[in-house]
């Protein structure tokens, strides 16, 4: 989907939406999930080193893509016993799927694997030195789940929990907000996250900035659809992290900072900060906290986890994470809340 | 004279391998053959029904036929293929490993395995009853010789119980609040949020007060609840009715308020919604995938591509006109009685005798080609 798509051609808009909800559906999937990619390496380890025969009708893998291909019959990696070795479990591991869970996963689970089936080769352990190996693996892969657990019982009180906040108006502050932005540009791409109907994203787009927005609720992802704009229905913690590292010269946070609890803000920010170029530059636009508190239902008020800071508070927070000259930018007409804006050094 | 006597891994009662199981043993029975059901593993609620596999051999008889009622892995298929018994494949279909892959990679590898089990079973079985033409291409594929197409056996076959189809176009009014039913396992291959993001699209551009019930049973937690979470996502929670598992009594409330029944699986070996649909009288929209172009024909309407777009606007063309309903209700119950569905016990319970009698003629008769 290209950008700044025209708002007036329907077919073109539901084309948009009907991606936009495919995508975030998918997103949903497991598979990139810690937990259960170390529950796909162990069920193949246990394959492989179980005390039973291989199982001959346990043929092809499958891949991430749905795709199939046939597993190596015989022993792996040449080892005339198919009982271990470094070369032997790495193997496994790799087509266990653990490449997929990044460098920094891959790196620990082969230096943890590594060494200890070298040791266990070294004092003569053969099978069971293995099955020490697995069992690192499998204990790493335990508290990975638990932790896992953990942040999804904290972060999850209940469902689309930002269903519950109003939407903040971010019409009346897309100029002033654009205006900092390009003092100066550097050109890079900017993501508003949480971006409501798309307004800022759309007039970023308009001077020719690449923008992309995020927006968790979707009769606002629709609302963007028809105005040609391609919005992610999805959270904007998740569409903040899963940006690069020093990809984007702007980050605009609106939404979630009326109602994440602290904790999560300050990690928010540090993620926003580590995302930005440098001379990047980042915008709150927030809720006043006496405003929204009124603005809220009684539900709401109950369930949401925070509350709107107050405009002193997140110029510390956006020095913290390493942001320089943080201050509110002007109250434009008819605006609710305030914005704080800082950069990170050239 | 032997038996007539099937395998399957696990009887259920309320699935509908479990139903033709039970059906086509009265069948065989009532011609006054023995018959037993052998299982793997015990289903507490059938397990007055079935045998242990592992005693086959204590009452094996010489003439014995035995038919193996395939939809998953089992450790029953390389132990039939070890033995001597003239044996049939009733094959309900095995979904393509590749739709459970991001949700559940065990499963996935439990379905690949299921697929290189039906090429084992090419290589020694008879004959292979695939329950839809769809479904015989696979047993073609899979390399086994003579093939038939009978339909599942539906034992009771569901009679007229919902309400009445509106009599013409024009006589009733639509009305705003379309009850659009979905039916099926919470399963990757059922696609369930594809009916659920042609909801959202259906309520914004056509019906602001469409709901959606959605019948039967988690079968991934993982689904399920990434399932709900989009729900959620699209505000659609006060719109959207998990039923889960349902007696016959409750399916047969659930079609009778429904306006439409929607069909978005990615894969279906034959689809018995669409078959309920019809007896009850509920017309249906459904993407043309698998078995459904088969099954329904022009007894709905069939949806090409996976556009939401494209399923809402035809849901609302059948919610909203009245005539439009009421003429896919009476193409459904002609469909319905085209299908010969309350007879398919009989015939395929006839041909396994005839089988069991005279094997040889019988095949040859058969050759590769369907009947």
């Amino acid at each position: 989907m290209s950008d700044g798509a025209p708002g007036d051609d329907p077919e073109r808009a539901a084309g948009v939406l009907a991606e936009v909800l495919a995508e975030s559906f998918a997103r949903r999937r497991p598979q990139g999930s810690l937990r259960w990619n170390y529950e796909v390496a162990f069920a193949l380890l246990d394959e492989q080193f179980g005390s039973g025969e291989p199982d001959p009708l346990a043929l092809p893998e499958v891949t991430e893509t749905g795709g199939t291909r046939r597993r190596a019959e015989g022993p792996v990696d040449g080892r005339p016993d198919g009982t271990g070795g470094h070369s032997t479990l790495r193997g496994l591991v790799r087509r266990a799927g653990l490449a997929r869970l990044g460098d920094w996963v891959e790196g620990r689970a082969e230096a943890a694997a590594a060494a200890a089936t070298e040791q266990a080769l070294r004092e003569g352990l053969g099978r069971s030195g293995v099955a020490q190996s697995v069992e690192a693996l499998r204990f790493l892969g335990q508290r990975v789940a638990e932790l896992e657990a953990a942040q999804a019982r904290r972060r999850t009180p209940v469902r689309a929990v930002e269903q519950l906040a109003p939407s903040p108006p971010v019409a009346p502050w897309v100029a002033t907000i654009v205006g900092f932005l390009e003092q100066p540009g550097t050109g890079a791409p900017v993501l508003h996250a949480e971006c409501g109907d798309g307004a800022l994203v759309e007039a970023l787009r308009a001077r020719g900035t690449a923008a992309s927005g995020a927006e968790p609720r979707g009769p606002l992802v629709w609302a963007a659809a028809e105005r040609g704009v391609r919005v992610a229905l999805e959270g904007a913690r998740e569409q903040v992290a899963a940006a690069e590292r020093g990809s984007l010269g702007g980050l605009v946070l609106s939404g979630i900072v009326d109602r994440a609890p602290l904790e999560d803000l300050v990690e928010l920010v540090g993620i926003a900060a580590e995302r930005l170029s440098p001379g990047g530059a980042l915008v709150v636009l927030s809720a006043s906290p006496d405003q929204r508190a009124v603005g809220w239902g009684a539900v709401a008020r109950d369930l949401l986890p925070g509350r709107p800071l107050h405009p002193e508070t997140w110029p510390l927070l956006l020095e913290g994470a390493g942001l320089v000259d943080p201050s509110a930018l002007n109250v434009p007409p008819r605006a609710e809340g305030y914005a704080v804006a800082g950069r990170l050094p050239r | 004279m032997g038996g007539i006597h099937q395998f399957v891994p696990m009887l259920h009662v309320g699935d509908a391998v479990g139903r033709h199981t039970l059906a086509l043993q009265a069948s065989v029975r009532a011609g006054g053959v023995e018959s037993q059901i052998f299982v793997e593993r015990d289903d507490p609620d059938t397990s007055a029904l079935t045998v242990a596999a592992r005693h086959y051999p204590e009452v094996a008889t010489a003439g014995d036929l035995l038919v193996y009622q395939f939809a998953t892995e089992s450790a029953l298929v390389p132990w039939l293929v070890a033995r001597s018994e003239p044996l049939v494949v009733n094959y309900h279909n095995v979904t393509p490993p590749e739709l459970f892959a991001p949700w559940d990679n065990a499963l996935a590898r439990a379905q690949l395995r299921a697929q290189g089990q039906l090429r084992l079973l090419a290589r020694r079985a008879l004959l292979g009853v695939a329950v839809s033409e769809f479904n015989r291409a696979d047993l073609v594929a899979a390399g086994l010789g003579p093939t038939v197409t009978v339909p599942p056996i539906m034992d009771p076959l569901p009679r007229q119980a919902g309400r009445v189809p509106e009599p013409a176009a024009g006589v009733a009014r639509p009305r705003a609040g379309a009850r659009w039913l979905v039916v099926g396992r919470l399963a990757p291959n059922k696609a369930v949020e594809a009916a659920v993001d042609a909801l959202f699209v259906h309520r914004r551009r056509f019906d602001p007060e469409a709901t959606l019930t959605v019948v039967g049973k988690p079968a991934l937690a993982g689904y399920a609840a990434a399932l709900a979470d989009h729900v959620a996502a699209l505000g659609l929670a006060h719109a959207v009715r998990f039923a889960g598992r349902v007696d016959d009594a409750g399916l047969a409330e659930e079609y009778g308020r429904a306006d439409v029944l929607v069909v978005t699986s990615e894969h279906e070996g034959f689809c018995l919604p669409v078959v309920e649909a019809m007896a009850y009288g509920v017309p249906v929209v459904a993407y043309r995938q698998g078995a459904l172009p088969e099954v329904l024909a022009d007894a709905g309407v069939l949806v090409a591509g996976k556009d939401p777009f494209d399923l809402a606007r035809a849901a609302h063309r059948v919610c909203a006109d009245p005539g439009r309903a009421a003429d896919l209700v009476d193409r459904g119950r002609r469909r319905l009685a085209e299908l010969h569905l309350d007879d398919a016990g009989e015939r395929l319970g006839t041909l396994l005798r005839a089988l069991q009698a005279d094997g040889p003629r019988v095949l040859e008769r058969l050759g590769t080609r369907s009947t």
